[in-house]
């Protein structure tokens, strides 16, 4: 092997590196959209259930929510299937993650609404436990620090609903939906710049 | 850089990545551990529900056969940690994944239980639930179909139980783990032991 193929090579392999990185950021418009709906419809529910108004439409707007949610999901997948040239190692166990969790939280869902097998205060303590599982696996992969202590948030907030249930446990539920979609969003970007620079 | 630097780094890379591959062949004892301890601690449960053992019994039980893993793991990593010099990618995301797995159900089965929040027939089906999310991620990092496959079957498992308020869903899902958890995790050691013997 000649020095410039040896120097091709070793650069192909860098820029395939580099593209994994790049192609794993681009993938959370996913998880920002969802976790951003879900915050402000949690976050509407809870001041429904607070100010008695409209709980009768409860139901209503989760329907909403779900079927808005999953038809702009299905277009904004297309999109980025459209713009990705690569499908990473890294980003289909993203991926992965994502249907799991999505998966997991319906059924807890379905469990105490439907099947009546729980207070329904559990689906908020599954959920989190849940989603602290999913920011402690996605923390390994990013290796974002920041993912690792919101995993930690999410952990101790199911430790302490399970032992407190109540109807505040929804703005709990809304505000850490919203810190997780939006404090990793922030520092990706702060990391993309950094690397550009 | 000279052809000699290039060569070298060239045959690093190669060996990381035929280092990684070897790692991520999972060695299935987890599985088999975890798998066989906690359907002892299904297996007492349903014998005090049916009567046949005391609660007390079946608690201890518990917490012996749950401490007797987490000691076990721990032990194994630290020894692993010492033999091993590189830990793969996948290997690492494979045990973020059954690591959190671990918390998550050893957190629903004592706190949720302990709180009064969850019912002890309604901690099966949320286990179910952890356990398929588990595996559906561990297919896509093994590249491995079956446990794509296995994963459905436990949230069918989940399913079922959700909807079956039955004490015999403790039996059930003592099968589920020995069929679904332990079984795999043989099939995955002798995996693992052709491909050490062929290394």
């Amino acid at each position: 092997m000649d020095t410039k193929q040896a120097e091709i090579e070793i650069s192909v392999i860098k820029k395939i590196m580099e593209d994994s990185r790049s192609a794993v950021y681009n993938k959370s418009s996913q998880g920002l959209f969802w976790f951003t709906l879900t915050s402000i419809a949690v976050f509407v529910n809870y001041l429904m259930v607070v100010t008695a108004a409209g709980v009768e439409y409860t139901g209503l707007l989760w329907i909403a929510v779900s079927v808005f949610g999953s038809v702009y999901s299905v277009y904004l997948a297309k999109k980025e299937d459209r713009n990705s040239k690569v499908k990473t190692y890294a980003s289909k166990i993203l991926t992965a993650i994502g249907i799991a969790v999505g998966i997991a939280n319906i059924l807890f869902a379905f469990a105490s609404i439907i099947a009546k097998a729980y207070d329904p205060f559990v689906i908020i303590s599954m959920n989190s436990m849940v989603l602290g599982l999913a920011f402690y696996v996605i923390s390994m992969i990013q290796q974002l620090k920041t993912f690792k202590l919101i995993s930690l948030l999410w952990w101790a907030g199911s430790v302490f609903f399970f032992f407190r249930p109540g109807i505040h446990s929804l703005l709990f539920l809304a505000i850490m939906l919203s810190v997780s979609a939006w404090v990793p969003w922030v520092e990706e970007k702060k990391q993309s710049a950094k690397a550009g620079k | 850089m000279d052809t000699k630097q290039a060569e070298l780094e060239l045959s690093e890379i190669k060996r990381i990545m035929e280092d990684s591959r070897r790692i991520m062949i999972d060695d299935g004892t987890g599985f088999i551990l975890w798998g066989s301890l906690v359907a002892m601690g299904l297996i007492s449960s349903y014998l005090s529900v049916l009567g046949y053992l005391e609660w007390k019994v079946s608690s201890i039980a518990w917490f012996a056969l749950i401490g007797l893993g987490w000691l076990i793991t721990i032990f194994q990593l630290r020894r692993e940690k010492k033999e091993r010099k590189a830990v793969s990618f996948a290997g690492k995301v494979a045990g973020a994944i059954w690591g959190s797995a671990g918390i998550t159900m050893t957190i629903i089965g004592f706190v949720g239980s302990y709180s009064g929040l969850v019912k002890g027939m309604g901690i099966s089906p949320l286990m179910a639930c952890v356990l398929a999310a588990a595996f559906f991620v561990s297919g896509v990092i093994y590249n491995d179909k079956t446990f794509r496959y296995l994963s459905f079957g436990w949230w069918a498992g989940a399913l079922v139980m959700f909807f079956w308020h039955s004490s015999h869903t403790l039996l059930l899902f003592a099968l589920m783990i020995l069929f679904m958890q332990v079984l795999p995790g043989y099939i995955m050691y002798k995996k693992w032991k052709k491909e050490i013997k062929a290394a």
